[in-house]
């Protein structure tokens, strides 16, 4: 078409000169243009950041959560019914025959160290020791009570201070092996005789005694040594007057610390 | 007054310029500035409106320099930004009023405009209704083909052709009034 073309020709090559301010507009967009990128940018590296910073917090909380979780308590004390009726009642049946009055024990406590990670010590440390109770009567009468230095193998004193302190701490038990308790024997031999002596008491007969009911309880546990335990408190006047009532005690204890063990 | 370095080739111009180097901005802004307003004022009738559309067009071959694959005239490219820049404009200023109609293609009545002055001309078609003159600017002026000006203005080919043929028409009119104004001026 001639008139396009024409039209085309004339406009092509046209050029009409800029204000003398254009450029300097043109810079400034260009600057305000440039400083908005910057703020945009900053906008969005500041929000991945805080972004970021809450979900490792979070995670972090999380972490410690599950850690907190994963800790269990060292030891706890459990509430539980004791497992040894019968031996209970087998040793007031001895008892009965050597017409004594009998006590009926409470609820033992049962001492439980649950598993934790990476402290078998703890564990092994369980196994060796039977815990005991130690009767309010020996510690009330400052007496001694012993228990094994495991590197040396000797007996270490406690006194009834350290007892005392134990029992501020929360705890009014101590733990000892078997023999612990032979080395709490203060009395000799002849003190012991004359005890029984006095009292009229046949001191095999009872020994063995113990020892039938133990085998029969199917507690492999030395008769002496829980004899040897009560005999060391025999000069105590109170002591005295419940001499079978105590021995009954030891024997009720310990049955029911070594069921509560093999539990 | 302002001493600018010249830069070796168009090629390290345009990478100093897409990494926002001002001076060789500033040196592609004043080779192409004149021609772009050119363009830009043949869509819109005011100068100062044309200038502005004219920055905003550089604005957006500045920021968007780094995509110009250096594949094609790089005047080319910037036309097309100026050209976009203001047919967006004028969409949104008013929306182009497009319509469908049948058109009988009449060659004979054109006539030749050789003689007139871009001035003129650019009168003319200033006066155009805004759907004319931007079909017959993309069409005569920057050779667009119908299926093209179809696509960048939403409309059909036979709208795209029907306005041309009424641009055509509209400005051999106006062309014959004007001439007889200054000839009974005379």
């Amino acid at each position: 078409m001639g008139i396009d073309k024409d039209i085309k020709n004339k406009f092509e090559e046209r050029a009409i000169q800029p204000s003398a301010s254009s450029w300097e507009r043109l810079s400034n967009q260009l600057d305000m243009h440039a400083k908005r990128k910057r703020r945009r940018r900053f906008f969005y590296i500041s929000s991945a950041a805080s972004i970021l910073l809450l979900v490792s917090i979070f995670a972090l909380s999380l972490e410690s959560d599950t850690i907190e979780d994963s800790i269990i308590p060292e030891k706890m004390i459990v509430e539980t019914p004791a497992k040894t009726p019968e031996v209970k009642k087998e040793i007031d049946d001895l008892l009965d025959k050597n017409e004594t009055i009998i006590a009926k024990n409470d609820t033992p406590k049962q001492e439980i160290t649950p598993r934790k990670r990476s402290n078998k010590k703890a564990v092994d440390r369980n196994k060796e020791l039977v815990p005991i109770e130690i009767p309010k009567t020996i510690m009330q009468n400052k007496d001694v009570i012993a228990k094994v230095d495991k590197s040396t193998g000797k007996g270490i004193n406690l006194s009834a201070d350290e007892v005392k302190l134990n029992k501020k701490k929360g705890t009014s038990r101590i733990s000892v092996n078997s023999e612990a308790l032979l080395y709490s024997v203060t009395h000799t031999e002849e003190e012991v005789v004359a005890y029984y002596k006095a009292h009229k008491i046949d001191r095999e007969d009872v020994l063995n005694s113990i020892k039938k009911q133990l085998k029969k309880s199917n507690l492999k546990i030395d008769a002496r040594t829980i004899l040897a335990d009560v005999e060391r408190d025999i000069d105590d006047a109170s002591f005295k007057e419940n001499f079978m009532k105590i021995i009954k005690k030891r024997v009720s204890d310990l049955a029911t610390a070594i069921a509560s063990r093999n539990d | 007054m302002k001493i600018i370095p010249l830069h070796t080739s168009q090629a390290s111009l345009l990478k100093k310029a897409s990494r926002q180097n001002r001076e060789a901005q500033q040196q592609l802004f004043e080779q192409y500035a004149p021609k772009m307003l050119g363009v830009c004022r043949q869509y819109v009738k005011d100068n100062h409106h044309a200038e502005d559309l004219m920055l905003t067009g550089f604005l957006k071959v500045f920021t968007n320099l780094h995509k110009f694959k250096n594949e094609g005239s790089f005047e080319g490219w910037i036309r097309r930004i100026m050209i976009n820049t203001c047919i967006s404009y004028l969409r949104k200023k008013n929306p182009i009023q497009l319509t469908d109609e049948d058109f009988m293609f009449n060659d004979e009545a054109t006539e030749s405009l050789e003689n007139t002055s871009v001035e003129d001309i650019q009168k003319l078609i200033d006066a155009l209704p805004e759907g004319y003159k931007i079909v017959f600017n993309l069409f005569a002026i920057e050779g667009f083909k119908h299926a093209e000006i179809a696509e960048k203005l939403g409309i059909t080919v036979s709208t795209s052709k029907s306005q041309l043929f009424k641009a055509r028409k509209w400005l051999q009119e106006n062309y014959i009034k004007m001439n007889a104004i200054s000839n009974g001026d005379r």
